[in-house]
């Protein structure tokens, strides 16, 4: 990281943006003295973004004027809340917590954790120690939401969760993108900054660049080829695809041929697919899949991919293991312009079990009240509210939320409202009082984002290229505030009953002792190991542990030319350790040793496909499905003006055929139902999206009274996943299901329209 | 880098720009906006809401010629932060040619 004195007390500091996975280099200008943020722009010299950034990039300066964003704790008082202590909110909430434990039992006590706490090397960390110190099973997170089939459906084909792989951009041929609009997302589970540039360089150089999606998303602008698709029919396409790979003899398995299981059932499955079904089903002409197949299979190199629209839907799990297997059979897994799997400068500590004694990490207990799976040592959110408000012996009284706000990120927020009500107590760590945090009993604000290191600690495995890199705070926090680390480690601390300094240890010595398990201390013992350390306590001495103990680091002295912390905190922009390499077959953790390319349980997925095939051929449905924002990411960054004015962005994409079917126009109101559930939504015409299908983008509906997001709720828009049901699963991941379910939409009542101007 | 607005925006002016840039780099002049090029992140969110298409990056070779027009009117213009219509027939204006050399003024918007 580099700091640059400039004229007038200035300093420039080389950062990297925690709001998005693409984590921008970028460069902050500052007066420190004034503690005031001067500008933020992309840092050219980042090896990974090379300059880019994104509008949202801002929210790290302009969240510091929000003068909605807390600061210092609060408990309710009635409908009120009181600023408090933080020693006085930590013993509270341990006092509370372990009453809940002892009458009901450790998992009556719950923790969710939202996705902003992936970006926040402390937060994380000190999450992992709070679930520990609670000792419950009510696991919750935003993965079950969005990303769990592919951790599934990496363990099932891998045996380890956290080797997803990732398209291998900067060297691939052919890309082929399924449910991904990286272009406005920065990018999903493939840390590839400035995706625009990529794709460019991936056409400049002959390559094919192939969108598959409902929408002509901004990535399907910039593609070689933009392949409409009908929501939720991934699964029939790619099986098309394998179809015609096995029929034609297109199939080539490369270098892990031999290290490969269940070719044969693959291919089986395949060709018990009628190629004219599935284009029905898909919505994709068989001369396009086949033409598709063709291009993928005959390319030097080729990747395909997929993200939340491949994941947040019914067949999550299918969709995602259907994606990797067709990397596969086509000699595309893992070799350099393929799909690979980035070995990371700091190992992955979240969604990463491996097989133990031949157990599989899911599947292990299941929900209290509906049987829903565990994945990852997680229990599905779709759960949540059910489990809370379904009495009898583990219902839970208790919960814990983590940067989250699953009221709108979840299914049927209202149902998780009322559950949330009726709880005995709730945490809420969280700087805004939302939709969800305006529930609980104590309220914790994190500090900002400037006022924290920062190193890439859910991202390093997904990066398309390795590179180091790790940032100091910018301004020192300022006084009576904590860190979401700080906060978490309080609360485990007391949660455990010891100091947060032996709760930090602690955390430190488990990490020590996996290192020293995998070899990576370079023959010392945990405890010299310790001994050897620059950082002398919290995240950052976690991170140097993780760095020196994995496979770009000096195993603490055993390989001198390797990373230390010191090395890669001098480094001015970040350590560029170069592209992805091989790591089949030797990394893999299944039993047999294998890559598992028809795991019994996604086989067994296999009719409920088949059934479903009548459902996605039936026409006269209208399919809702939601959209990304440049200017957005998930619901909390509404409040912010300079991120949302102009035009209402909370708008339902129509396709100018079902506009005038429903007699809308752009800015007119369309009712949107589904079962006993309506959802209003003015109307944005357009062609960009497919005949059939609906766009709403998810993260709105800030018009909770008691929530306290001035600037959002003068332009609240709805709560897309008000229409997506708890009861819709993946079944093998138990992911929700947000995107592709079927609505009615009709033109809303003449008093909800606007007035037409005089 | 920067980003430029071109001749395009001659006599259109929507300034739906405005409305997605995140550092306010625009400054309006009596005909057209010019991009600060020291402020511009070059995050691009203009480029795609312009009717107009009168905005494009730096770097590309039809910016060159609009780079130092502005720089230079940019220093001179006043910072514009919301959207305003100066034009009602701005739609007769969209992709007219010579609308530079027709119709160019470098004077600062009136408030």
């Amino acid at each position: 990281m580099s700091v640059t004195p400039l004229d007038g007390g200035l300093s420039r500091h080389a950062r990297k943006c925690p709001i998005c996975e693409a984590g921008c280099g970028v460069l902050v200008t500052v007066d420190t003295a004034q503690r005031k943020v001067i500008e933020i722009r992309g840092d050219e010299a980042d090896p990974l973004s090379r300059g880019f950034v994104c509008p949202k990039s801002q929210g790290m300066k302009v969240l510091r004027e929000d003068r909605d964003v807390l600061t210092r704790p609060l408990r309710r008082r009635g409908n009120d809340f009181e600023e408090i202590g933080w020693d006085e909110a930590f013993a509270c909430a341990a006092e509370r917590f372990k009453h809940i434990a002892q009458q009901h039992g450790a998992d009556a006590n719950s923790l969710y954790v939202g996705n902003p706490t992936a970006h926040n090397p402390g937060g994380l960390l000190y999450t992992l120690s709070c679930a520990m110190a609670l000792g419950t099973r009510s696991l919750f997170s935003s993965t079950t939401v969005d990303h769990m089939p592919k951790v599934l459906s990496a363990g099932l084909m891998f045996g380890d969760q956290s080797l997803i792989p990732v398209p291998d951009l900067d060297r691939t041929d052919f890309v082929l993108m399924l449910g991904a609009n990286p272009c406005i997302s920065g990018g999903s589970l493939m840390t590839a900054p400035g995706m625009d540039r990529r794709i460019a360089e991936i056409r400049a150089r002959g390559g094919q660049v192939v969108v598959v999606d409902p929408r002509r998303t901004e990535t399907a602008l910039l593609a070689s080829q933009h392949v409409p698709i009908r929501p939720g029919a991934d699964a029939y396409f790619l099986l098309g695809l394998l179809r015609v790979i096995f029929d034609e003899g297109l199939s080539r398995l490369g270098r892990l041929e031999a290290h490969l299981n269940g070719v044969a059932e693959v291919a089986a499955l395949a060709r018990s697919f009628e190629l004219a079904d599935v284009a029905e089903a898909c919505g994709v002409s068989a001369a396009d899949i086949t033409a598709l197949a063709r291009a993928f299979a005959g390319a030097p190199s080729a990747a395909c991919y997929g993200r939340t629209g491949s994941s947040q839907q019914l067949f999550g799990s299918v969709t995602s293991w259907l994606i990797d297997v067709l990397n596969a059979v086509t000699g595309n897994l893992d070799r350099p312009g393929g799909a690979m799997l980035p070995m990371g400068v700091t190992p992955s500590i979240f969604l990463n079990e491996r097989y133990q004694q031949g157990v599989a990490p899911h599947h292990r207990w299941f929900s209290r009240v509906r049987g829903l799976p565990e994945v990852a040592g997680q229990l599905p959110v779709v759960a949540m509210a059910e489990e809370m408000l379904t009495p009898g012996a583990g219902q839970i009284r208790g919960l814990l939320t983590i940067c989250a706000n699953p009221v709108l990120s979840s299914p049927n927020g209202p149902r998780l409202s009322e559950a949330l009500q009726g709880l005995d107590f709730m945490v809420a760590c969280d700087i805004y009082l939302n939709e969800t945090s305006r529930h609980a009993d104590l309220i914790l604000p994190g500090s900002g984002h400037l006022e924290r290191s920062d190193w890439p600690i859910f991202t390093s495995t997904f990066q398309v290229r390795h590179v180091a890199k790790w940032v100091d705070k910018v301004f020192d926090p300022a006084p009576g505030t904590k860190t979401d680390g700080e906060i978490m480690l309080g609360l485990a601390a007391h949660l455990a009953g010891t100091s947060e300094q032996a709760m930090d240890d602690a955390l430190a010595g488990h990490f020590l002792q996996g290192a020293e398990a995998s070899g990576g201390l370079g023959g010392k013992t945990a405890a010299e190991a310790l001994a050897l350390l620059e950082a002398q306590k919290g995240s950052d001495r976690i991170y140097e542990i993780l760095l020196r103990s994995h496979h770009f680091g000096d195993h603490f002295g055993a390989r001198p030319e390797g990373l230390t912390l010191s090395k890669v905190q001098s480094a001015d922009h970040g350590v560029d350790l170069g592209p992805l390499f091989e790591r089949l077959p030797q990394s893999l953790g299944t039993p047999s040793g294998k890559v598992e390319l028809a795991p019994a349980l996604l086989m067994q997925e296999v009719p409920r496909l088949r059934a479903a095939i009548a459902d996605f051929k039936a026409p006269d449905r209208m399919i809702m499905v939601g959209r990304r924002q440049l200017h957005s990411i998930n619901s909390w960054m509404h409040n912010i003006r300079l991120l949302n004015r102009g035009p209402d962005k909370c708008t339902a994409l129509m396709h100018p055929d079902d506009a005038a079917r429903c007699r809308v126009g752009t800015g007119e109101r369309v009712e949107i139902t589904r079962g006993d559930k309506t959802i209003v939504v003015p109307v944005t015409v357009s062609d960009e999206i497919m005949p059939g299908v609906i766009s709403v983008p998810h993260g709105w509906g800030h018009d909770a009274p008691t929530s306290k997001l001035t600037y959002a709720s003068t332009r609240p828009g709805v709560n897309s996943n008000i229409l997506a049901s708890e009861f819709d699963v993946d079944g093998p991941s138990g992911n929700a299901v947000l995107t592709g379910f079927p609505v009615q939409v009709a033109r809303a009542a003449e008093a909800l329209q606007p007035k037409a101007a005089a | 880098m920067t980003h430029v607005v071109t001749d395009a925006c001659i006599r259109c002016k929507y300034t739906d720009c405005i409305d997605v840039c995140p550092v306010e780099c625009f400054h309006g002049g009596e005909v057209m906006l010019a991009i600060n090029p020291v402020t511009c992140i070059d995050c691009a969110a203009c480029v795609p809401v312009c009717p107009s298409k009168a905005i494009v990056g730096g770097s590309k070779p039809e910016a060159e010629r609009w780079l130092a027009l502005n720089a230079s009117m940019a220093a001179v213009w006043p910072q514009i932060t919301e959207r305003r219509q100066d034009f009602a027939d701005a739609d007769a204006y969209r992709g007219l040619p010579g609308k530079f050399e027709q119709l160019f003024s470098d004077r600062p918007q009136a408030d």
